[in-house]
């Protein structure tokens, strides 16, 4: 299944060059490119040949780990892809760390307090986080950490030689993207937790005495958590996605930037690398999810 | 004794222990970067300057380099044989010790400075070098490497070495932008052939040049590190003070307003900016602001072939009715002067000085519109994403063209749909707005209209064997005098076919702090290796 979909994502690729309006070879050569140079860069591009025959050259090259050249800097796309991908992922890690971390106390207090003001408070925030472009997010911490505050860079990604300085630059972009999946995991969290909460051992564990927070914790979250795991793949995947926004307005190196600027400039070996790339991580976020799912849920296992 | 009973093989992985290992791979990821770099201390800080470009470095090949940002970094890391002072039209000898041009222009002898070095060891600049890095821009080495400018150098025939550091550039025919486009700018860069040729296609992020930086680090979409060239030649010396920098960063900010936070929170001292966002920084203490022309013109043309635009009348109806003065006041802030032609009043020669500035005349475009039977015609706008405020501009001239009775319908395209349509889909264009970016020499300005440009780059369709003429006229002129001429014609000429409304001549916006002096290329962009400190 995860390599029919990686297949349809390279002829969708493959054809998508065709149905966009435009001449993406004129577009990279700019004004003063004549006939012949847009010729041989349509050439180099392999966009004269079928589609099959360019998914296929495409895919042989993958295998050898030749994802093509960016056309602009004449680098292999895949040393651009190397560079940029690190720093995506680490922001989609931890703003997802970020989101699971602040979803399980938010959806804990609002399942023990069901009905009350707490509950009805958290879940009008959580709905109104949702609701909110991760972007938009991004600029009011901007403004607020560092214009006002002036706690925290404003751009770039800093340097991994230095960790503080690299931390302080993912503070604000992971906070921008973890706070919509916040609220989202807390509502999806909280209806699990009603749902074990009325169960009977959890009755059983109060009869004899058992501390709430041990109660909420130990027994309840246990057994509603396995409901959250397997949106962590379609989360990861989201947050991939949304970090093309975020990396922007943050000035962060990464694969977002890489393939806003690659298709802007309709750079087509690297969008079509980066885009490839960001399939094969979204078919693994979600095999990941699906697995972790029959580990921790022993309902989802083969009976022997 | 029986058997004792042992507990039937279980799954490998069990819940305990997949949550376990989880909070463990959590723990490492998250403690990853504190690991990193451990042990290693933070470098003494150094004399820095910080730039705002608003696009990534591409390609600092001068064969290949993609536009404006790549430029502002190559000025630091290149030199030609002659270059613009800074802040004037003037240019002076740099690489050149000599430079003579024969009586008949087609000839030019230089000798260079001796001794002069090449970044990362590559010896000292010949003639040899110079040979090389012309001739292969404009297609006659072997091989050839398909330069996108060859045509700044299509009048080159070859230079010939004549000796260790002198040569003579021999010319096809005369090529009046020579002098001040092709010599003095990016495609007049003298690069070091053994380097090119060690570092092949790599030589686009790996530049070796002989100016007075020398790049040390792009990481991309983060920032490019130039750093001061210890062995600098001083080839500028005779026309700048000694650089001041020990390392200029440039950082790529797409973001107009994420990079006027960054310039309020200390992390950029300077960089061109949008004008709302420059707006903020006015007035402001510890800021500064300035603006510089440019060579740019932006406009609403209309494309003479198409049914809907075919009748002069309409267009001039058109012309009359855009208020043009409105939408500089709301979507430009009043930053920019209004165009009245082609040629702004900076540019050497060209400019035509009474060329008529319309006023808006609503009644006029009525009676024009009435006349040619198209009240009630339906024009449809297109703009791209990557000009000024696109929406503002085109809902303002959507208003206007109602008022006279036209209706109109706006279509923003991304831009790489915009700038390439092709064929069909450029016959249905219609009414748009786009801007062109110029140089110091009136030629770049009008090759866009000839009939050669015909579903390629001239968008109008406009077709006037006389304006062709005249540009080819002007192209081969060495008389300045008779190039002005040339040039008012032409725009006579296209201001007569009223298929463009003129908007704005832009200039380059600029806000930093106010430690820094900046130095400003005469077609606005950053002279990074020219900037000082206010004392």
């Amino acid at each position: 299944m995860a390599i029919l979909v990686l297949l349809i994502v390279m002829v969708f690729l493959a054809l998508l060059l065709h149905i966009l309006p435009g001449n993406p070879v004129t577009l990279m050569l700019g004004p003063r490119a004549d006939p012949a140079l847009i010729e041989l860069a349509r050439q180099q591009m392999d966009l004269n040949s079928s589609v099959p025959a360019q998914v296929w050259h495409f895919l042989t090259g993958a295998v050898r780990g030749d994802l093509g050249r960016d056309f602009l800097t004449q680098r292999p796309v895949s040393e651009l892809i190397v560079g940029a991908l690190p720093n995506t992922l680490i922001l989609a890690l931890t703003s997802l760390a970020l989101a699971v971390a602040a979803a399980i106390p938010l959806a804990v207090l609002s399942a023990a307090r069901q009905g009350g003001w707490l509950d009805r408070i958290l879940g009008t925030m959580s709905v109104g986080i949702i609701s909110i472009p991760s972007y938009v997010i991004g600029m009011v911490l901007l403004l607020l950490a560092t214009v006002w505050l002036g706690w925290l860079p404003a751009i770039g990604t800093g340097s991994v030689t230095d960790p503080l300085d690299y931390l302080a630059h993912l503070v604000l972009p992971a906070l921008s993207l973890a706070m919509i999946w916040a609220g989202y995991l807390a509502r999806l969290l909280r209806s699990a937790l009603l749902e074990v909460l009325g169960q009977d051992y959890i009755r059983a564990a109060r009869a004899y005495g058992l501390a709430e927070w041990r109660i909420h914790y130990q027994l309840a979250l246990r057994n509603a958590i396995p409901s959250v795991v397997a949106l962590i793949g379609v989360a990861l995947g989201d947050l991939m996605g949304s970090a093309i926004f975020i990396e922007v307005i943050f000035t962060r190196n990464g694969l977002g930037t890489l393939l806003y600027n690659a298709t802007t400039q309709r750079d087509y070996p690297t969008v079509r690398g980066g885009v490839v790339l960001i399939a094969v991580l979204f078919v693994l976020a979600n095999l990941l999810a699906d697995l972790a799912n029959r580990a921790i849920n022993p309902r989802l296992r083969e009976v022997r | 004794m029986p058997p004792v009973p042992t507990a039937p093989p279980g799954p490998l992985l069990r819940r305990r222990g997949f949550l376990a290992a989880l909070a463990a791979a959590g723990c490492g990821l998250a403690s990853a970067p504190l690991l990193a770099g451990c042990g290693r201390a933070a470098d003494t800080r150094s004399k820095t300057l910080v730039l705002r470009l608003d696009v990534d470095m591409g390609n600092l090949d001068p064969a290949f380099a993609t536009g404006r940002s790549d430029y502002e970094i190559m000025e630091c890391l290149y030199e030609g044989l002659r270059n613009y002072r800074p802040g004037s039209l003037d240019t002076a000898s740099t690489l050149a010790d000599e430079f003579e041009v024969s009586q008949d222009g087609l000839e030019i002898k230089f000798s260079l400075k001796r001794g002069i070095p090449f970044h990362a060891g590559y010896g000292e600049v010949t003639a040899a070098d110079v040979k090389y890095s012309y001739e292969r821009i404009a297609g006659i080495t072997t091989p050839n490497i398909n330069s996108s400018y060859q045509s700044d150098w299509s009048a080159l025939a070859e230079v010939r070495v004549t000796g260790t550091y002198s040569g003579v550039i021999r010319l096809k025919h005369l090529f009046a932008p020579l002098y001040r486009t092709t010599l003095p700018l990016e495609r007049g860069y003298v690069v070091s052939q053994r380097a090119v040729l060690d570092r092949g296609s790599g030589f686009g992020t790996a530049p070796v040049g002989t100016g007075p930086y020398e790049l040390v680090a792009w990481e991309p979409r983060n920032r490019a590190v130039l750093r001061r060239f210890a062995d600098y030649g001083g080839a500028r010396y005779g026309y700048a003070d000694k650089v001041l920098w020990d390392e200029i960063h440039f950082r790529p900010v797409l973001d107009s307003s994420s990079a006027a936070i960054a310039l309020t929170a200390g992390e950029i001292d300077f960089g061109p900016f949008a004008p709302l966002d420059n707006k903020r920084f006015a007035g402001e203490q510890g800021y500064q602001t300035m603006e510089h022309p440019t060579f740019d013109y932006s406009m609403l043309g209309m494309n003479v072939n198409h049914a809907n635009l075919r009748d002069i009348r309409v267009r001039q109806a058109i012309r009359s009715a855009v208020d043009a003065d409105a939408i500089l006041a709301a979507a430009f802030d009043g930053a920019y002067r209004r165009a009245s032609a082609i040629i702004p009043p900076n540019m050497p020669i060209g400019h035509w000085d009474d060329a008529p500035v319309p006023k808006r005349d609503v009644d006029g475009a009525r009676r024009l519109l009435a006349e040619a039977g198209a009240r009630d015609l339906q024009i449809a706008l297109t703009s791209s994403t990557d000009q000024e405020n696109p929406r503002d501009v085109c809902q303002i001239v959507q208003a206007n063209l109602a008022d006279a009775g036209l209706r109109c319908t706006i279509d923003i395209q991304d831009a790489g749909s915009f700038w390439t349509l092709g064929g069909q889909a450029q016959e249905q264009r219609q009414l748009f707005y786009c801007g062109f970016s110029g140089l110091p020499d009136p030629y770049w300005s009008m090759v866009w209209f000839t009939s050669d440009q015909l579903n390629q780059w001239n968008f109008q369709s406009y077709s006037d064997a006389t304006f062709d003429s005249l540009q080819q006229q002007a192209l081969q002129s060495p008389d300045n005098g008779l190039r002005q001429a040339d040039y008012v014609a032409m725009q006579r000429r296209w201001d007569a076919a009223a298929n463009t409304v003129w908007l704005a001549w832009p200039q380059v916006l600029f806000a930093g702090r106010d430690g820094v002096v900046p130095s400003i290329r005469v077609d606005g962009r950053m002279l990074a290796w020219n900037f000082r400190e206010r004392a």
